[in-house]
């Protein structure tokens, strides 16, 4: 195969993989950083209720 | 896991699928062209990201101007052409890069001022400053309304670079993208493959631009979230001393 | 609207006037970049003769876009802005002042920098009329667009602007330095396209800034 080829095809795979893990693993943090926001809010309500 | 999170993994799984498919057939299935040899399988995947970059400004675009347009003001359209011009300016990032490899065994040199390829590293250049001025810290709807206008700035200049820099460049001498020798007859099961690129890389931009809405979207109510946990703690503390 | 862009463009014009940062240190900086560009191509008068067209309208850029976050930043003194919107005055009208301010100002330091280049590169200058009416037309070009950007990054870091101006404005830079090109070597015939790619651009960039200004101003 033309190296040319190989090199074009690997730099596409390896940046669209590295984007959409970045996206990923990104999404991931944002979205249990929120649940535990969350859920300690509720906690502070809750807290509040009962006083 | 909710409706929308599943369609969006669908999603994803089907642009990861299709896009193996288009690695397959481009590198193992298809025929080496004529003139062109091997070299010719860069055709499946080079064109494909020129058009994804152009749909993402597109939509960049339209979003910027549902946000302008003070009826339709919403933060989603903010977050939409963001998320869109980033994966915009990745995949001209990428256009370039294949580009340039096709060019350096096509025409001998990595890069060459020709009129396509100046235009296009303008067209990334517009968009790397839209996305710079998003990085700048400023209320909500302060960046909200200026990037929208920088974004319709930029759009409208795409046209307008494109002309100057072809006039530019073939006032006195032919294009060199466009010779003649280099011309591809595509058929058969290499249009097949090219059109399978298309749809491929577009579910991947579908799904970046989903994934990264998402994310933004979770990030500005969190800003919220701890902008209130921190009122309330400075509450419960001055109670506290009280 | 007329009246508030005269009423605009003596104002801006008086505070330059005043304030002298055109003089004291835009003109020195701009002479900073040529003596640059002289050591950059070593001096060499037959290069820097070539090259002056293209010389001359980058270092004009770097003025433009000083005069032009100058213009801005002015407002910004003082929420001079906030006052002149909450007054309701013409949003388009204040926008053609500024414009206008900006390239007179620009236009006397283009003639001060062309003399300066004509000296120092050796070049001398031909076809005085079509270079200075395509500077004319070319500083609209960017001005407009650029009154704009510096609106959208006003109050923000300072090395913004360059970066959003100058992919915009890089075909009214192309074809002004494209006209100069042929207006110094005296082939008039050559220059013509150009100067018609030139008017369209600015004209688009004028119109465009017009209409998006009331915008900026909100944001």
């Amino acid at each position: 195969m033309n190296p040319y080829v190989e090199a074009g095809y690997t730099a596409v795979s390896c940046s669209l993989g590295g984007y959409a893990i970045f996206l990923g693993v990104r999404s991931r943090q944002v979205r249990l950083r929120l649940a535990q926001l969350r859920a300690s809010a509720q906690r502070a309500d809750g807290s509040l209720e009962d006083a | 896991m909710s409706r929308n999170a599943k369609l969006k993994r669908g999603v994803g799984i089907t642009a990861l699928v299709m896009i193996a498919l288009t690695f397959w057939l481009g590198l193992y299935v298809t025929p080496p062209a004529e003139v062109m040899g091997n070299l010719v399988r860069m055709l499946y995947i080079h064109p494909p990201m020129a058009w994804i970059a152009y749909l993402a400004y597109g939509i960049t675009t339209a979003a910027s101007l549902l946000y302008l347009w003070k009826r339709t003001r919403r933060r989603e359209w903010d977050l939409i052409a963001a998320a869109s011009a980033e994966a915009g300016v990745f995949f001209t990032g990428l256009t370039i890069l294949t580009g340039s490899i096709w060019g350096r065994p096509a025409w001998g040199v990595w890069w060459t001022w020709d009129a396509l390829l100046t235009s296009t590293a303008v067209l990334f250049l517009l968009y790397l400053g839209y996305l710079a001025l998003r990085q700048v810290p400023m209320s909500e709807t302060k960046r909200g309304v200026r990037s929208a206008i920088a974004a319709l700035v930029a759009f409208i200049d795409v046209p307008i670079v494109h002309e100057s820099v072809y006039w530019w460049k073939t006032l006195h001498q032919t294009p060199s993208v466009l010779n003649p020798s280099l011309n591809v007859e595509v058929h058969g099961s290499m249009a097949w493959t090219l059109l399978l690129g298309f749809v491929a890389f577009t579910m991947a931009y579908v799904w970046m631009v989903w994934t990264r809405y998402e994310t933004s979207k979770r990030q500005a109510e969190l800003a919220d979230l701890e902008v209130e946990r921190a009122i309330r703690e400075r509450l419960s503390v001055e109670e506290v001393s009280l | 609207m007329v009246r508030t862009a005269i009423a605009m463009a003596k104002k801006d014009l008086r505070l330059e006037w005043r304030a002298r940062v055109l003089i004291n240190q835009v003109l020195p900086f701009v002479f900073v970049v040529i003596i640059l560009f002289a050591f950059g191509f070593d001096a060499k008068v037959e290069i820097l003769g070539q090259v002056t067209p293209g010389l001359f309208w980058v270092t004009s850029f770097f003025g433009l876009e000083l005069a032009i976050a100058r213009s801005v930043g002015i407002e910004g003194e003082n929420q001079a802005q906030v006052g002149l919107v909450m007054m309701g005055v013409n949003p388009r009208g204040m926008f053609l002042g500024k414009v206008f301010a900006v390239v007179v100002e620009m236009l006397a330091l283009e003639a001060v920098l062309s003399v300066g280049i004509a000296v120092l590169f050796n070049t001398p200058l031909h076809e005085v009329p079509l270079l200075a009416l395509s500077a004319l037309i070319a500083d609209i070009g960017v001005t407009t667009v650029g009154i704009v950007l510096a609106g959208v990054t006003e109050g923000l870091s300072g090395s913004l602007l360059p970066l959003l101006l100058f992919p915009v404005v890089s075909p009214v830079l192309l074809s002004a330095t494209k006209v100069w090109q042929y207006g110094l070597s005296g082939s008039l015939a050559k220059a013509v396209p150009w100067s018609e790619l030139l008017v369209g651009f600015s004209l688009i960039y004028l119109v465009l800034g017009i209409l998006v200004y009331g915008v900026v101003l909100e944001g």
